[in-house]
């Protein structure tokens, strides 16, 4: 599995297919990240963390998109 | 008359116009009009390579497609290149698809980086390479056509689509295309090829990731006096990306005058790299955090507090262009960490 921003999303598709892995798990995460505090990084980096778990263990989980904050 | 060494996908268009918007509606130009790559042009661009169409030259991240001699011939036709440009274009795959280039950085980056081509040696007249008057600007089909035959490649084999897989926030002219010899008849130093070893006589390109160019201006005859101290502070700022990492290789494109005016001055190309990286230098305070910190695992390298654009003076290149008008010279810093690849031509 790999982990990208939403912004990277067609540039690490395009780069596991070209590797021949075109259906490859992607955990997509938001973007940017350069207005966000390192407290709210963490945030979403710890709601990512279930979801690229299991990209790495269950099959067939294809693109994951996690949200900004838990309400969305 | 169907070639049977050709394997690529035959399309069928009703002239010119429908075969130029075909390529336009699939992504697969620079925004400009393409010249049709038709069987009879694109066989003869692979017999100009002196190389047969399934012959690989190189590898193109992201894709990971292997450019093969009929590829690229196609890419080069729809470039506008002659026959007798192949063998540049050829040259210029396999130098950009060495691992040492990066081009897999290169072609997804939010730099603005491009990939150009400096041309040395004969062929440079024999197929009109401009390295004279305005060798950077339009004018000379060879250098156009080659520049941006090796950016439709990147494109169209590479699979760089702006936006998408090449993320240059903003990119650059030079993407388009840059590609141009060097004036080594009006150089008064080594070319760079016989720089990198190679014999004056024979033919080379050199691929670099220039990130932009920009202009510097000085007397010719005060080269040796100020202007050099004038075009280091120039080069001396901190937002350019030179200085985002730790290496890279900062090009230097000085106009003959003054390299002639340094030389006359008793200046070799060495003692310019070194003034260049020994007044490069800027404080830690100046540099953005996260590239004084590259930096700080060299602690051998900072002096007296004052950061080096790059490691060596062997890291900073330079080479000899443009025409007799004097005056003006070219920075071109570079992108990140390729390093620049030097191929022989072959024909």
């Amino acid at each position: 599995m790999t982990v990208s921003t939403k912004a990277f999303q067609a540039l690490a598709a395009a780069s596991a297919k070209g590797r021949g892995m075109p259906a490859l798990p992607q955990v997509i995460l938001p973007f940017p990240y350069d207005t966000l505090k390192e407290g709210e990084v963490r945030e979403i980096a710890y709601r990512a963390l279930d979801d690229a778990v299991a990209a790495l263990l269950l099959p067939d989980r294809g693109v994951v998109n996690v949200p900004v904050s838990p309400e969305e | 008359m169907a070639d049977p060494q050709l394997t690529s996908t035959r399309v069928s268009a009703g002239g010119y116009d429908e075969a130029v918007e075909y390529f336009h509606a699939r992504g697969m130009t620079d925004g400009l009009p393409i010249v049709p790559p038709t069987e009879e042009r694109v066989a003869a661009m692979v017999a100009a390579s002196g190389r047969t169409p399934g012959d690989v030259l190189g590898v193109v991240h992201p894709a990971v497609a292997e450019a093969t001699v009929e590829k690229v011939a196609v890419n080069a036709v729809m470039a506008g290149c002659l026959p007798e440009h192949m063998p540049v274009v050829a040259a210029a795959v396999e130098a950009m698809t060495e691992e040492e280039f990066l081009l897999y950085s290169i072609q997804t980056t939010t730099n603005p980086v491009g990939v150009g081509v400096i041309v040395n040696g004969p062929i440079r007249h024999e197929i009109g390479i401009n390295s004279g008057a305005g060798c950077l600007g339009p004018g000379s089909r060879a250098n156009a056509s080659i520049g941006r035959a090796v950016r439709l490649i990147l494109l169209n084999i590479g699979g760089a689509v702006p936006g998408e897989v090449d993320k240059a926030t903003q990119g650059f002219p030079g993407k388009f295309a840059l590609c141009f010899g060097e004036n080594e008849e009006e150089s008064p130093w080594d070319p760079l090829h016989v720089e990198r070893g190679f014999d004056a006589a024979e033919s080379c390109v050199t691929v670099i990731a220039p990130n932009t160019t920009l202009n510097c201006t000085f007397g010719d005859r005060l080269m040796a006096e100020g202007g050099m101290s004038a075009f280091a502070e120039t080069m001396t700022a901190p937002a350019i990306t030179q200085f985002s990492l730790f290496t890279g290789e900062p090009l230097v494109v000085l106009n003959p005058g003054h390299a002639r005016a340094l030389a006359e001055g008793g200046w070799s190309k060495d003692d310019v790299k070194r003034y260049f990286h020994e007044h490069t230098r800027l404080p830690g305070d100046r540099i953005h955090a996260t590239a004084r910190s590259r930096r700080d695992t060299r602690p051998d390298l900072i002096v007296d507090g004052m950061y080096p654009m790059v490691p060596t003076p062997d890291h900073w290149m330079i080479a000899v262009a443009g025409g007799d008008g004097g005056l003006h010279s070219t920075y071109m810093p570079s992108f990140g960490s390729p390093k620049s690849v030097t191929k022989p031509i072959r024909r």
